[in-house]
Formats: C-alpha cells, sequence, structure tokens
C-alpha cells in the first residue's frame, strides 16, 4: 500500500472515511514511520484546531434581518412609485406631442410642403461640397 | 406540525409563501454556524454580523426560486462564502483584533481558573495562526475543521474544483503546522 495523503488522513480526522478503509489506513499508519509522523502532526493541528469549537455567541439575527426585509420592501414601493410617475410623464409628454403634431398638421397642409421641400434640399448637402449641394463628379 | 420538525426544505417552501414564522425558524436554526463561517473567514466581528444577516436576506428573497438539488446548508453556506470572497479586506489589524477581543465569545468551560485561562491562550494562538492563511484558505479550513464538511463536500459548498480544494487544503494545514508549532507547548 502507497503513502496516505494529506487528504486521506484529514478526511480520516473528520470522520469523514468509512470504517473499513480507517482500519485499513490505521494499520499502515502503524506500520509505516514516515504516515505515523505525519497523521501524528495533522492530529496535533486538527487539536489545536479545537480551541475555536467551544465559542459560543448569543447572536440573535432575527430582528435585523426583519428590518433589512421590511426596509427593501418599503425602498422598492417608493421605487416603484417614482418609476411610474416617470412613466407617466413620459406617456403624457408623447401623447401632447403626438396630438399637437396632428392639430398643427391637419391646419396647415402648406407647412407640411414646406417641410417636405427642406427636407429633401438637405438630403442634397455633401460633405467636402463648395455648395453644399452634392455634385457630380 | 411543529415547525421545529419541518425539514429545511420544507421551511424554505412555506418562506416563498411569505410565511415569516418559518423564515424565524430557518434563521434561528442555522445563524450561529453562518455567523462563525463569517466570523472564522474574516475575523471581524462587525463584519461578520453584516454578511450574515445579508446571507439571511438572500435566502428570503430567493425563496420563491429556490429548488433543493442540494442540502440546503450547501447553498447557504455558499451564499456565505461569496459574500465573504467580495469583501474587500478592510485591514489586516482587523484581524489580528478578533485574536485580542476573544472575550466577545464566550467558551463552553467551566471551573478551573487555570484551564480557562489556557483555553483562552490556546484561542488566541489559534487565531494569530488562523490569521496568517490566505481567505479562500481559511474558507476551506472552516468548512472543514469547524462545519464537518469532508473535503469533496467543500468542494461542492465553495463551486471550487476537487482539485483545487485539495491542494488549498493541503497548503494551509501546512502553514497552520508551522505556525502552531512556533507557539511550543500548545499542546496542552
Ligand atoms: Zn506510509
Amino acid at each position: 500500500m502507497e503513502h496516505l495523503s494529506d487528504i486521506k488522513m484529514l478526511d480520516m480526522l473528520g470522520g469523514h472515511i468509512e470504517a473499513n478503509e480507517r482500519e485499513r489506513y490505521l494499520s499502515h499508519i502503524e506500520n509505516c514511520a514516515d504516515c505515523r509522523k505525519h497523521w501524528h502532526d495533522l492530529r496535533q493541528v486538527w487539536g489545536v484546531l479545537g480551541a475555536l469549537e467551544n465559542d459560543i455567541c448569543s447572536i440573535d439575527l432575527i430582528p435585523a434581518v426583519t428590518t433589512g426585509i421590511n426596509h427593501r420592501r418599503s425602498n422598492f414601493f417608493l421605487y416603484a412609485r417614482k418609476l411610474s410617475k416617470i412613466a407617466a410623464s413620459i406617456l403624457l409628454a408623447a401623447f401632447i406631442g403626438y396630438g399637437a403634431g396632428r392639430i398643427s398638421m391637419s391646419k396647415s397642409p402648406e407647412k407640411l410642403s414646406l417641410v417636405v421641400a427642406e427636407t429633401s434640399y438637405l438630403v442634397c448637402l455633401a460633405p467636402g461640397s463648395s455648395t453644399g449641394l452634392a455634385e457630380s463628379e | 406540525m411543529d415547525i421545529q420538525l419541518h425539514t429545511d426544505e420544507q421551511l424554505m417552501v412555506a418562506i416563498a409563501q411569505g410565511c415569516m414564522a418559518e423564515f424565524g425558524e430557518l434563521v434561528t436554526r442555522h445563524q450561529e454556524k453562518v455567523f462563525f463561517l463569517a466570523l472564522r473567514t474574516l475575523g471581524q466581528w462587525d463584519i461578520a454580523e453584516d454578511i450574515s444577516q445579508e446571507a439571511f436576506l438572500r435566502v428570503y428573497h430567493a425563496a420563491n426560486s429556490y429548488h433543493p438539488h442540494a442540502k440546503f446548508t450547501t447553498w447557504l453556506y455558499r451564499i456565505v462564502v461569496n459574500l465573504c470572497l467580495d469583501q474587500k479586506r478592510k485591514t489586516k489589524r482587523a484581524y489580528t483584533a478578533i485574536s485580542e477581543q476573544t472575550e466577545q465569545l464566550e467558551s463552553n468551560t467551566e471551573g478551573d481558573p487555570a484551564n480557562i485561562l489556557q483555553v483562552k491562550e490556546n484561542k488566541q494562538v489559534v487565531w494569530k495562526a488562523m490569521e496568517k492563511l490566505s481567505k479562500r484558505e481559511r474558507i476551506v479550513v472552516v468548512l472543514h475543521r469547524f462545519h464537518g464538511l469532508s473535503h469533496a463536500e467543500v468542494a461542492d459548498t465553495t463551486g471550487w474544483s476537487l482539485s483545487a480544494v485539495e491542494s488549498l487544503m493541503v497548503r494551509s494545514y501546512r502553514k497552520l503546522r508551522e505556525e502552531l508549532k512556533k507557539f511550543g507547548d500548545f499542546e496542552k
């Protein structure tokens, strides 16, 4: 049998190795000086770390967590209210703009033809042209 | 049925339906483990408390989408581990402070004052040794040594590969052995 790895020893210390396998490992440790030394060291570290195992503290997180839930809930509603106000304003502005546009267009069809003419002129503008108009090459 | 008899998964189903009593039971059941995982990883009492609260808030808000494909504690500890990893290290001094303020943590020792003193001293030695580890190394040791997880379960909980966990574990226990050796009679 080859030497035991640190991981096998550590899992053995944590009680994560099945009984028959554990027996096999322990008998190897008994007969192998290298593993025996290593096992001793790891057991020692394991034992010393136990100093923190007895820590107890009377911590009660429930009040703080409950406050956190209520706080986030009220924040969510505040945020949702703000968001709905903004959305309503945008909708209203768009509606007013659209309505106003429709009214002004229907009252002055000549203005519409002027806008179309201006647009077609602007389309002809070309960068780098001395006249601002597209020039034939 | 008494909610204390419910499994964590059953409590989560009730929490998803808005039952606060079940949530209270879940917090009561796991708060100490969660707190100690954060405290031993970060070494800062106040931050460990904040992280524990945040972890339970996340549990509450994720209850609707929670599907138990692993043990509840695996999922819970993963949340805590991620919060600890996200936590920017404030100062190294803060970790040292916990080794000097262990009176905040009561110990399960009784009687003999000499024994109590010895336990306190040992604790400080261990905190100082833990301080020498990186955050990831500490997480691995804390989960393995104090939360009773095997190295495979540590990999499941953290989401790190098995080989990464193995090398972190070997490295951190070796470092601890070296650190603890300096304190000579720590075997008492
Ligand atoms: Zn061997």
